[in-house]
């Protein structure tokens, strides 16, 4: 008994712990330009205790019901705090950025500083401490990991956080953050589109013969153990070769440096997950399935698709999940050899050492990837025959 | 109906099946049986072109099966497995409807059958068409197996040790139902199995194979009586006499017996039967729960406290059981006589051990 009172959510626990330290730490600081150093300071500092002290206060209430391990309504109402935590300090970082931009110079800026970043982090700890144990209730598992991240996205509509220098490099870039963004979400579209197609097809003959099975998962894994950096570098010169050597291709807008050898290198990194799945998903299948299924009569063709197809494609498509997220992370990269994206934030912002340009491409790429694994999820969860036990999630 | 003329099938050098011929009667099961890797699961599979044989001929109904396409025959001849290969993405109803899908019948013909066939097999259609195979308990599951094979009604069926993959009882159960079934359809089926009383139960004709030939082919009763040879002898054992008995079925030999209600006053069980030791008891139902000595009336006051109850699948046998089993179950209790219950467990008689005896004189004789 005794025991059972103090084994708390051991992850719960350390998130609503970090969360507690984190609040003494430097939230914002000011700087007196773009890219100058500036002075720390936390979040009681600009804002006086009371306002500050909420978040402190929810913090304990994390705390006190990490230690509940019984009963769902517990669960949501920690991932629900969690959550307003999250909200919380947005809005309080906002207020303060705006305070300490009062009768502050033109140039001034005020970045986010460690406290900030460890509350947020802390939070989706217990987000996701949180989540796991809502397996059974998808509506709540789903309203519990988004409803946060959905209301800062409506306060950044409203401006809220208009103070803040992320935001203020964003509305200097309005138009061209759209425009990138788009373009980053076609270079991971087209690839993961072409990608599935190829790696289902090489996955397949993988399963089928002998002879293609090695060659097949010799490249694929090659190419997946290639810097990514390096796959984009290579693929310039043969390319531009090409495109000189067959003006038709230039036309079509094959060149050295852009979207093609950014597509195909997405590609190819988009295949192993793929062609791999493919092919357990399609060796794991029982051999008595398939032999009951040809000796009732059934063709080739309507073994496949009425078996191994369906069968199969649950875990086809987590390769799919997993290519698509990893494309959105790998597709930052593409900006270096001119194909934009959101990457190109990112390396303007390194090339002018100012952090909170990096912030602006990186922060949405993040919760892009968060978007697709979602979205993924859903469709692998729905594409899981019933009568599968345990499904893949 | 199958005739296989000098049917030899080899893997590089080595011979699975040599030169088999063997002619099998419409309505009769075939049990081919061998020790493993006698050639008698190559042998199934290449009537329905699962394998293609190396040479030699195959006919089915007078028709040479290489002239029809591979997946015509088979949809014409029921296949039943081992591991059973349902479909794990399909509900049972889906499972059964494979076949008939695949000839293109009417979806309401395909649903009738569908009943017709959960019935014949003893489950439930209302419960079990809907639910997935992951659901079924192993039984459930084999007999599945046995209505998809059966689901478009085909004249022949092969069936691959069908009731090897589940515990005893069950298999005991599925072999009275196979029994019960067979003798309703009439079918022509050819069964592989290594278990030699599953053979002698079901079987109209054995084939023993040995290393791919045939080495008997007869009756059970003939191969149990007059071995040809010195394998099909061993293969055989010695409890020769034994394994006859789980030829004959006990409904020959159940005989009434006395048994009260549960709720009859103590004071007429006497009146019941006045010589008998042991009293069946059963409830208003008929359903046998246990039985009463007669030495412990006295100390008595109702039958209800008398009673020594038991579970009728520990205490009794079914009707469907043969002699082999009611033998063997007297021998494991001691007992002189053993009550009989139907398959929901109403009381129908007894069977005595004198019964047994007097029985296998005659099939000696």
């Amino acid at each position: 008994m005794i025991r059972r009172a103090v084994t708390g959510d051991s992850v719960a626990v350390t998130g609503a712990v970090i969360g507690l330290i984190s609040f003494w730490l430097g939230w914002l600081t000011l700087k007196s330009s773009r890219i100058s150093g500036g002075m720390s300071l936390s979040l009681y500092e600009i804002l006086d205790w009371i306002i500050p002290s909420v978040i402190l206060g929810l913090w304990l209430i994390c705390f006190a019901l990490s230690f509940i391990r019984k009963g769902k309504s517990s669960v949501v109402v920690l991932g629900t705090v969690a959550n307003l935590i999250l909200v919380l300090s947005f809005v309080f970082t906002g207020l303060a950025a705006t305070r300490l931009l009062e009768g502050a110079l033109p140039y001034a800026r005020v970045s986010l500083g460690i406290g900030f970043w460890m509350t947020c982090a802390a939070s989706y700890i217990v987000i996701f401490a949180a989540r796991q144990r809502l397996d059974n209730s998808p509506v709540w598992r789903n309203l519990i990991s988004w409803a946060g991240l959905v209301v800062l996205l409506s306060l950044l509509v409203t401006g809220w956080f208009k103070d803040l220098s992320v935001v203020q490099e964003f509305t200097g870039r309005e138009e061209r953050f759209v425009q990138e963004l788009v373009h980053h979400i076609f270079l991971v579209g087209i690839s993961v589109t072409v990608g599935t197609v190829l790696g289902i097809m090489l996955g397949i003959w993988a399963t089928r013969s002998r002879r293609a099975e090695r060659p097949i998962f010799f490249i694929t894994n090659i190419t997946q153990t290639i810097p990514s950096l390096a796959l984009f570098g290579l693929l310039i010169a043969p390319l531009s070769a090409l495109s000189f050597a067959y003006p038709v291709l230039r036309e079509i807008g094959v060149r050295g440096v852009g979207d093609t050898p950014a597509i195909i290198a997405l590609i190819i990194y988009s295949l192993l997950p793929i062609v791999r799945n493919t092919y357990v998903g399609l060796r794991q299948l029982d051999i008595a399935v398939i032999d009951a299924g040809i000796g009732m009569g059934m063709s080739r063709t309507q073994v496949f698709l009425k078996i191994e197809a369906p069968l199969a494609a649950p875990l086809v498509l987590e390769g799919v999940r997993t290519a698509s997220v990893q494309s959105v992370g790998l597709a930052a990269v593409a900006a270096l050899i001119g194909a934009g994206g959101l990457g190109w934030f990112i390396f303007q912002g390194l090339g002018q050492a100012a952090a909170d340009l990096i912030l602006l491409g990186a922060i949405p790429i993040i919760i892009l990837a968060l978007i697709v694994d979602t979205v993924m999820r859903t469709i692998v969860r729905l594409a899981t025959p019933k009568g599968l036990a345990g499904g893949n999630q | 109906m199958i005739r296989l003329e000098k049917v030899t099938k080899r893997y590089g050098d080595t011979v699975a099946v040599n030169e088999l011929s063997i002619e099998i009667n419409a309505g009769e099961v075939c049990v081919l049986i061998g020790p493993s890797g006698c050639g008698k699961t190559t042998t199934l599979r290449m009537i329905n072109r699962l394998i293609e044989p190396t040479s030699g001929r195959i006919f089915v109904d007078g028709r040479e099966i290489r002239t029809a396409k591979p997946e015509q025959l088979r949809r014409s001849i029921g296949y039943a497995i081992q591991s059973v290969g349902l479909f794990p993405h399909m509900t049972v109803a889906a499972n059964i409807a494979i076949v008939p899908e695949l000839l293109h019948w009417e979806k309401s013909r395909v649903s009738r059958r569908i009943e017709e066939l959960l019935a014949l097999v003893g489950l439930n259609s209302v419960e079990h068409a809907s639910k997935y195979p992951n659901q079924l308990s192993g039984g459930e599951a084999q007999r599945i197996g046995v209505a998809r094979a059966l689901a478009a009604d085909p004249p022949i069926l092969l069936m691959d040790e069908p009731f090897g993959a589940v515990d005893p009882l069950t298999r005991e159960r599925l072999q009275a139902q196979f029994i019960r079934i067979q003798q309703e359809l009439k079918k022509t089926i050819i069964l592989v199995t290594h278990d030699l009383d599953e053979a002698i139960r079901l079987a109209d004709r054995i084939a023993i194979m040995e290393s791919g030939k045939l080495v008997q082919y007869d009756t059970p009763e003939a191969i149990l009586a007059k071995p040809v040879n010195k394998f099909v002898h061993d293969f055989v054992g010695t409890d020769r006499a034994l394994k006859r008995l789980s030829r004959i079925s006990i409904k020959g030999i159940v005989k009434h017996s006395p048994s009260v209600s549960i709720n009859t006053p103590i004071k007429e069980v006497y009146s019941v039967c006045k010589q008998c030791r042991w009293i069946w008891v059963v409830d208003d139902d008929q359903r046998l729960i246990g039985w009463i000595d007669r030495a412990s009336l006295p100390e008595a006051s109702s039958i209800k406290e008398a009673v020594v109850q038991g579970n009728p699948d520990e205490i009794a046998v079914a009707n469907s059981a043969t002699l082999r089993e009611a033998l063997s179950r007297m021998l494991g209790q001691g007992l002189k006589s053993i009550p009989v219950v139907d398959d929901i467990g109403h009381l129908l008689g007894e069977v005595a051990l004198s019964d047994i005896e007097a029985a296998t004189a005659e099939t000696e004789a």
